[in-house]
C-alpha cells in the first residue's frame, strides 16, 4: 500500500516503474487506436468482434475527449507543451510529461484554471509567470482554430 | 492517463505452428502475444491493457520439455491507461443514485464519486434523477464531469479497477443493520478477499481515509484502524457492495 500512497498526480509523484513510461495524451491515443481499427476493418468484416472490451471503451473515450483530430495538430500541441514548460527539467522526463498532457487532454482556457490543474507549471524552480502560460494557452487555442 | 509503456513477455507457441519458413512463425508469436495481451485485460502496476503497438524484438526461443511448447521472449510497446491519486481526468455519468453518481471513463466503467464531494449539489428523485445545484447546474446521465482522483484499487479478482460509494446507508433498514454487525467478525476475512479495491472520487478535497473513519464510527462508535475500509464496504447495500457481502457471509456459512 505504501508505494501507492506515495502515487499522487497532482504532485506529479508517480512510482518508480513509470520512469521508463511515457504518457500520451488523448489525441495521441485517438490517432493510434484509429489507425488500428482502420487496419481491422480492411482484413475482417467485423471489427468490433476482433478487439477486446477494453480497446473498444477507451476507443470510444479518446474519440469523444481529444480536442485535437489532426495528426499535425497533434503534433504541434506535444510541441508547444514541451517547449513552454518542459525544457529545463529534462531528468524526470516522464514526470513531466504527466502534466504535459493533463494540460493537452482539458485544454484549459485560463491561466487560474491551468495552475489548478497543474500546480506544479508555478512552484519554484519552474516558475513559470502567468503571461508564459497565458501564451502557451493562446498558442494552442491558435492551434485548435487553424486546424 | 495513458501510457505508453515497454514491457518484455513470454509467449508461448505450440509445436503445430513451428513453420521454419517465411513468417510464419513471427505471424504466430504476435498473434499469440496480441491474444495474450487482450485476454490479460489489466494489471495492477500499469492498469488497463489497451493495445500493442509496436514488436521491437523477439528473442530466442527455448524449448519446454514437458510439452514441447517453445517459450519466446519478446519485447514490446504498449499503451496502457492507469489512473493515478490526484489524477484530473474527464468522465461520463451513466448512473446517478441517491448517494452519488457512477461515471465511465475509458476503461474504468465504475468510478463513484459520492455526492459528499459535491455538496453544493443536491438530489432531485425522479424517474431520470440528476444532481443540481443554486446555479441550475445539472449532473445527470451522460453529463460530462471532470474529476479527481483520490484513490484506486485494484481487484485481482475481476481484473478491474473498482469504484465503490464511501457514504454510509441511512435508510438501511435496522435488520439490514444487525446482520452486518452480527456477521461482521466472521466475514471479515472473507469479506477481504472478495473486495479488495475502490477508485473513489471526490471534487472537494477531504481525504479519503478520514471520510472511511468517520464513517466507521458512525456504525460502530468506535475505531477499528485497518477494518475502516471494510466497514465502508458493508455499509453500502447498492451494486457491489451489499451484493459481495452477501456473498462473503453465505461463503462464510458453508
Amino acid at each position: 500500500m505504501s508505494g501507492e500512497e506515495e502515487e499522487n498526480a497532482s504532485e506529479l509523484k508517480i512510482g518508480e516503474e513509470f520512469l521508463k513510461a511515457k504518457c500520451l495524451m488523448n489525441c495521441e491515443v485517438a490517432l493510434i487506436l484509429e489507425h488500428k481499427y482502420e487496419q481491422l476493418q480492411q482484413t475482417s468484416e467485423d471489427p468490433m468482434n476482433q478487439v477486446s472490451q477494453v480497446f473498444e471503451k477507451s476507443l470510444q473515450y479518446v474519440k469523444r475527449f481529444s480536442r485535437y483530430k489532426h495528426a499535425d495538430a497533434v503534433r504541434q500541441v506535444r510541441e508547444i507543451l514541451s517547449r513552454y514548460q518542459l525544457a529545463e527539467f529534462e531528468v524526470r522526463v516522464c514526470i513531466l510529461d504527466s502534466a504535459l498532457c493533463v494540460l493537452g487532454n482539458l485544454c484549459p482556457e485560463t491561466v487560474e484554471e491551468a495552475i489548478a490543474m497543474v500546480p506544479s507549471i508555478k512552484t519554484k524552480g519552474r516558475a513559470h509567470d502567468d503571461d508564459a502560460i497565458e501564451r502557451m494557452l493562446n498558442d494552442l487555442s491558435l492551434i485548435k482554430k487553424f486546424e | 492517463m495513458f501510457l505508453k509503456v515497454e514491457q518484455q513477455w513470454n509467449v508461448i507457441v505450440s509445436p503445430e505452428k513451428l513453420a521454419a519458413k517465411g513468417l510464419m512463425l513471427q505471424k504466430a508469436i504476435v498473434v499469440r502475444l496480441l491474444d495474450d495481451f487482450a485476454s490479460k485485460k489489466a494489471n495492477k502496476d500499469l492498469g488497463y491493457f489497451i493495445n500493442v503497438t509496436t514488436v521491437e524484438n523477439i528473442g530466442d526461443g527455448k524449448v519446454r520439455h514437458s510439452t514441447g511448447d517453445v517459450l519466446f521472449p519478446v519485447s514490446f510497446s504498449g499503451i496502457t491507461f492507469k489512473m493515478f491519486r490526484g489524477e484530473i481526468l474527464r468522465g461520463v455519468v451513466h448512473k446517478v443514485l441517491k448517494h452519488g453518481v457512477f461515471l465511465k471513463c475509458g476503461p474504468v466503467q465504475n468510478i463513484y464519486l459520492s455526492h459528499l464531494k459535491m455538496p453544493d449539489y443536491k438530489y432531485v428523485p425522479g424517474e431520470n434523477a440528476f444532481f443540481m445545484n443554486d446555479k441550475q447546474s445539472r449532473i445527470e446521465k451522460d453529463v460530462v464531469v471532470r474529476f479527481i482522483v483520490i484513490g484506486t484499487k485494484w481487484m485481482e479478482a475481476e481484473r478491474e479497477f473498482q469504484a465503490l460509494r464511501l457514504k454510509a446507508e441511512e435508510e438501511i433498514t435496522e435488520r439490514k443493520k444487525k446482520s452486518v454487525d452480527f456477521n461482521w467478525k466472521s466475514i471479515k476475512y472473507a469479506y477481504a478477499e472478495l473486495i479488495s479495491i475502490i477508485p473513489v472520487i471526490q471534487i472537494a478535497s477531504a481525504s479519503a481515509a478520514d471520510f472511511m473513519a468517520e464513517q466507521f464510527q458512525y456504525n460502530h462508535g468506535e475505531k477499528l484502524g485497518e477494518c475502516n475500509e471494510l466497514t465502508v464496504k458493508g455499509t453500502s447495500n447498492l451494486l457491489h457492495g451489499w451484493t459481495k457481502l452477501r456473498i462473503a457471509i453465505q461463503a462464510c456459512k458453508c
